[in-house]
């Protein structure tokens, strides 16, 4: 059974056809060709397919594709256009990146977290990315990242 | 095999759909039913996307406050008159997940899930069940003890706890977030130095999350010391089989339950009520 599903994906009007029980992961990267968000463990524990829907910090692989009609739908993709996020720069300068699978995921949970609450302490910066896993950094390098676009943006 | 699925405003459609067909469930934030379809889970065939404002309200109702399925963990931590289920709804997964996971489908979570349930068993809440064109009450224990009778779950229904106070704790192996070991909540209502209600729920430890009748029955009736403290732990093992998966063994949930119920009660100790 497949059935229509219309959307905004980062900004752009798109309608397509759904199978039944197909994930907006799988949308997004078969049928839109949007692969930022990743495929990690699909069952909401790596936080690799994190995305925003309606503004609202998603898992991409646990949403029945047929919920985001008429819905915003935004991955890290949206952020990098023309210029790249703040929290994108912040990572090269970081190093918060090694093999980059969980970084999109992770700059979507942090870009949610800075637009609600611009000042974060480090423990709301640990709270906010802990449903992402990464398993090269350590995470200290993405915390450090997180703060100082935080510190810079409020500067600013 | 392909998956059947129904978009519906009326809970009567929605309940005879799960009365009458096994592999129909009624999809709430997904985080349950989404990973058993990753995961090839045959039994899942037909999904029921219901929608409806009752569904997603939060509101006091004389007596206690009103939540429905399909308010979110999120929606729960945003609401003050839900203050009793902050800490639980905080202890559920990460950001991404508490703005995805319901209180319906917290409910019929595969364990160790089910942290929030835990707590409102502690509370006495009552499952709100679509009954014809109506809505039936019934104990949310029963609910949970009677698998066999397929009910569309409307909300839960928190009675005022008058003098009583919550106590909530969930241990797990990650930081800061992860599945559960064993989350204990405990309800105590306390006058003249003597413990006068007690009701203690424990999940993650055996199944569907429980109320420990030997616990509270060792608790209630004199005053909080260590040694009621001590001989209350002891009870929690009686009539369950604890549980062994990936993340701990049954003998170490029980052992770790034990504990953490003698901690929890440690500080309730010193608490005013």
């Amino acid at each position: 059974m497949t059935t229509p599903v219309h959307f905004t994906h980062n900004g752009r009007p798109v309608s397509l056809f759904t199978e039944a029980g197909e994930s907006l992961l799988s949308l997004l990267r078969l049928k839109l060709g949007d692969q930022t968000p990743k495929y990690g463990c699909g069952q909401g524990g790596c936080g690799a397919c994190s995305v925003r829907i309606d503004g609202q910090l998603r898992l991409a692989c646990l949403t029945l594709a047929e919920t985001v009609d008429g819905a915003e739908v935004e991955t890290v993709a949206a952020l990098s256009a023309p210029n790249l996020d703040p929290l994108q720069e912040a990572f090269m300068d970081h190093f918060a990146a090694q093999c980059g699978y969980c970084t999109p995921g992770m700059i979507v949970a942090a870009r949610t977290l800075l637009d609600t609450n611009p000042r974060p302490s480090r423990d709301e910066v640990i709270e906010a990315i802990s449903g992402n896993l990464c398993r090269c950094t350590g995470y200290e390098p993405i915390i450090d990242a997180i703060l100082a676009v935080a510190a810079q943006e409020v500067s600013a | 095999m392909p998956i059947e699925i129904t978009r519906t405003d009326d809970p009567g459609l929605a309940a005879r759909l799960i009365a009458n067909d096994r592999g129909a469930y009624v999809m709430g934030g997904g985080t349950g039913l989404m990973r058993r379809i990753h995961e090839g889970d045959q039994a899942v065939r037909h999904l029921i996307l219901l929608s409806g404002p009752r569904l997603r309200q939060i509101a006091p109702e004389r007596g206690g406050f009103f939540i429905g399925a399909q308010a979110s963990m999120a929606d729960v931590l945003a609401a003050p008159e839900a203050r009793a289920l902050h800490q639980p709804a905080a202890s559920v997964g990460a950001p991404a997940l508490r703005n995805m996971a319901t209180v319906g489908g917290n409910l019929f979570a595969r364990p160790p899930y089910g942290d929030l349930t835990t707590a409102l068993l502690a509370l006495d809440a009552e499952a709100v069940t679509a009954s014809g064109s109506g809505e039936d009450r019934r104990p949310l224990a029963l609910l949970l003890e009677d698998r066999t009778t397929r009910r569309l779950v409307l909300g839960v229904f928190v009675p005022d706890q008058g003098g009583a106070r919550l106590h909530y704790t969930k241990m797990t192996r990650s930081h800061p977030r992860g599945a559960s070991i064993v989350t204990v909540a405990a309800s105590l209502a306390r006058s003249g130095g003597r413990v006068t209600m007690a009701r203690v729920a424990f999940g993650g430890l055996a199944g569907a999350p429980f109320r420990a009748s030997g616990v509270e029955r060792a608790l209630t009736g004199g005053p909080l010391g260590s040694e009621t403290i001590a001989t209350a732990a002891e009870r929690i093992g009686d009539g369950i089989t604890p549980m062994s998966d990936a993340l701990a063994s049954g003998w170490y949930r029980l052992e770790m339950a034990k504990i953490h119920l003698r901690r929890l009660l440690g500080t309730a100790q010193g608490s005013p009520s």
